[in-house]
């Protein structure tokens, strides 16, 4: 009997969940003016001139506009179009483009003294002067494996440690980086602290590692309760 | 391209004719890349073959004689590539041969450098410099026209003419600059003055004071730092052609002489000052008359060193005014163009080579621009 009712529980619960993601009136929606049946674009001239599989999808469904910046000029890079979005405030893109774009100007003066200044052959081997690979460095190196969750069990609050999903990992990485920029006195540029912060989280060192670290310290204490995930 | 060169010399193999050997050679210059480096570092042999090529500089004359007057980013550029390299390019290159040429007895020619905004104007006038410099000119640089029009810190009004307003610091300033740039040639040279110069009731100059020591002067008492300035430049105006030092008038943005200042008149609040007012532009401007000989007088044409509502050409009539023209009537105007195909393939070739460009696809698109 007592099986019986735990199992009558389950599927309760289990229809009340799904009653709560497919109820699209109360799904918060940002600008999403497309069905999720569209597709993202195929933009880049690289890519259009693949040839399509028989069995592709973007043979028979219908396909988003490319937006204003998805183009394919030599500069462009998805993750670092997405910095800039994140990096935005009041609306005023041109901003972030600008600091992203001197940010990256400082990395390259930076390392390329320490380039020019190396002695030896062997020492510049190891000197990076790709502001773009030391970029996508400091976003890998910043990204958090393991993230909290609250959780009401029997009348208590417990922090449970879940996995995170790829586009919460590097939103958690930018958000850290950029907090990390953009704390700074007020004489100093956001470009050259932000450009500092980069060039730290490259190698593994600076603010947003930092986070990271103290984010998976958090994880590791309430590991007991990681079973209340389910 | 210098590897390519360099095997074909190390691994001679098999033992060919010499036609064979020739039209290898041939071969190869054509698809050499197209060089955009030139080993000659001294700016009196530059001719028109230099053309589009990068020279160094040495780091102390670029620490002599560049100190001021370049744009930001080429010295952060230097900074950064641990080498500094200006662009061999047609108008400084035309205005040293007629350097060379001049006759130096008869009274100064006035070059004007114009051209749009960011075209190389003051980059050559460094280049003109540096070529000054090495041949043992005394040099009197203003770095900026329009400095003293904007950026004054602290304006009095002139105990030596009424009405006219002093800049101690701003002269003090230039006198140090001055000072370093002529360093060994001042106490090679060892000016004296040849006029009295009585500053006030106790202080004085007499006349055989070395210049050395009015300049002293002017940096520990510099309420008269202005004045001081003038004295200086009188000095070496009447100097230059008796005692054979070439002279050197080099000014970026000349035009502000003749343009309005930030510095609002006492008795009228809504109106400025002109320029003309500045007692160091005043002294400035005497030394852009040709009324002295040995020397030359050098000024770029900027629309940016004019107020805002007088940018709209880049020609100088229009930049210089009426007034601004007339004063430098007669020069010889040089235009300064923007770069050409050749030399900004050589410019990126350049960049290319000191890791300033990082993206792959710049280089590919590099490649089908050569071809």
């Amino acid at each position: 009997m007592a099986g019986a009712v735990e199992q009558l529980g389950k599927c309760m619960r289990c229809m009340s969940v799904c009653k709560r993601t497919w109820t699209p009136a109360f799904i918060q929606t940002r600008t999403a003016i497309y069905q999720p049946i569209y597709l993202e674009p195929t933009f880049r001239k690289e890519d259009l001139q693949q040839p399509l599989d028989e069995l592709d999808k973007r043979k028979y469904q219908p396909i988003k506009a490319a937006t204003n910046e998805q183009t394919s000029l030599a500069s462009y890079d998805a993750v670092v179009a997405k910095f800039i979005r994140i990096l935005t405030k009041e609306g005023n893109k041109k901003r972030a483009r600008k600091i992203v774009d001197k940010t990256f100007e400082n990395i390259k003066l930076i390392q390329l003294e320490k380039y020019h200044k190396a002695a030896t052959e062997e020492e510049r081997q190891y000197i990076e002067c790709d502001p773009l690979t030391i970029f996508h460095q400091a976003i890998t190196n910043c990204k958090p494996l393991l993230t909290t969750q609250k959780v009401k069990r029997g009348g208590v609050m417990y922090t449970v440690p879940i996995p995170v999903k790829p586009n919460y990992q590097m939103y958690k990485a930018m958000t850290w980086l950029i907090d990390a920029g953009t704390d700074k006195e007020r004489d100093i540029r956001v470009w050259d602290k932000l450009a500092y912060e980069l060039l730290n989280a490259a190698q593994n060192e600076g603010k947003g590692v930092r986070k990271k670290q103290e984010l998976h310290k958090l994880c590791e204490a309430n590991r007991a309760y990681a079973h209340f995930r389910w | 391209m210098c590897s390519a060169a360099r095997e074909d010399r190390a691994t001679p193999g098999t033992r060919e004719s010499l036609a064979q050997q020739f039209s290898k050679a041939i071969d190869s210059h054509h698809q050499r890349r197209q060089i955009f480096r030139t080993t000659e570092n001294d700016p009196a042999n530059h001719t028109e073959h230099h053309e589009g090529m990068f020279y160094t500089v040495p780091p102390e004359h670029f620490h002599q004689w560049m100190r001021k007057g370049l744009t930001v980013n080429m010295y952060r550029m230097a900074n950064a590539f641990n080498e500094s390299s200006l662009m061999v390019r047609r108008p400084a290159t035309e205005l040293i041969g007629y350097l060379q040429m001049a006759e130096y007895t008869m009274p100064v020619i006035r070059y004007l450098l114009y051209g749009e905004y960011g075209s190389g104007k003051s980059t050559s006038l460094a280049h003109v410099m540096h070529y000054c410099g090495t041949q043992g000119w005394l040099i009197l640089h203003v770095p900026w026209g329009a400095f003293f029009n904007r950026y004054s810190r602290d304006v009095q009004p002139s105990v030596y003419r009424p009405g006219r307003l002093d800049q101690p610091l701003e002269a003090a300033e230039w006198m140090t600059y001055f000072r370093q740039m002529n360093e060994s040639l001042l106490t090679q040279l060892n000016i004296k003055v040849q006029h009295k110069y009585v500053w006030n009731k106790r202080e004085s100059a007499e006349v055989g004071t070395p210049l050395a020591e009015v300049m002293e002067f002017g940096l520990a008492r510099v309420k008269y730092a202005a004045d001081v300035v003038g004295a200086v430049l009188k000095e070496i105006r009447l100097q230059a052609a008796p005692q054979g030092f070439k002279v050197l008038m080099a000014v970026d943005g000349v035009n502000a002489f003749w343009s309005t200042t930030n510095i609002k008149v006492e008795d009228d609040r809504t109106k400025r000052h002109n320029a003309g007012n500045l007692s160091l532009v005043h002294h400035f401007k005497k030394m852009i008359r040709s009324d002295w000989s040995n020397g030359a007088v050098i000024g770029t044409v900027d629309a940016y060193a004019n107020d805002e509502d007088q940018r709209e050409s880049y020609l100088p009539r229009y930049v210089l005014g009426k007034e601004g023209f007339e004063w430098l009537d007669p020069h010889i105007p040089i235009y300064v163009p923007n770069y050409s195909e050749k030399e900004a393939l050589s410019c990126l070739q350049y960049y290319i080579d000191r890791k300033w460009l990082q993206n792959p696809k710049c280089k590919v698109a590099l490649s089908r621009l050569q071809k």
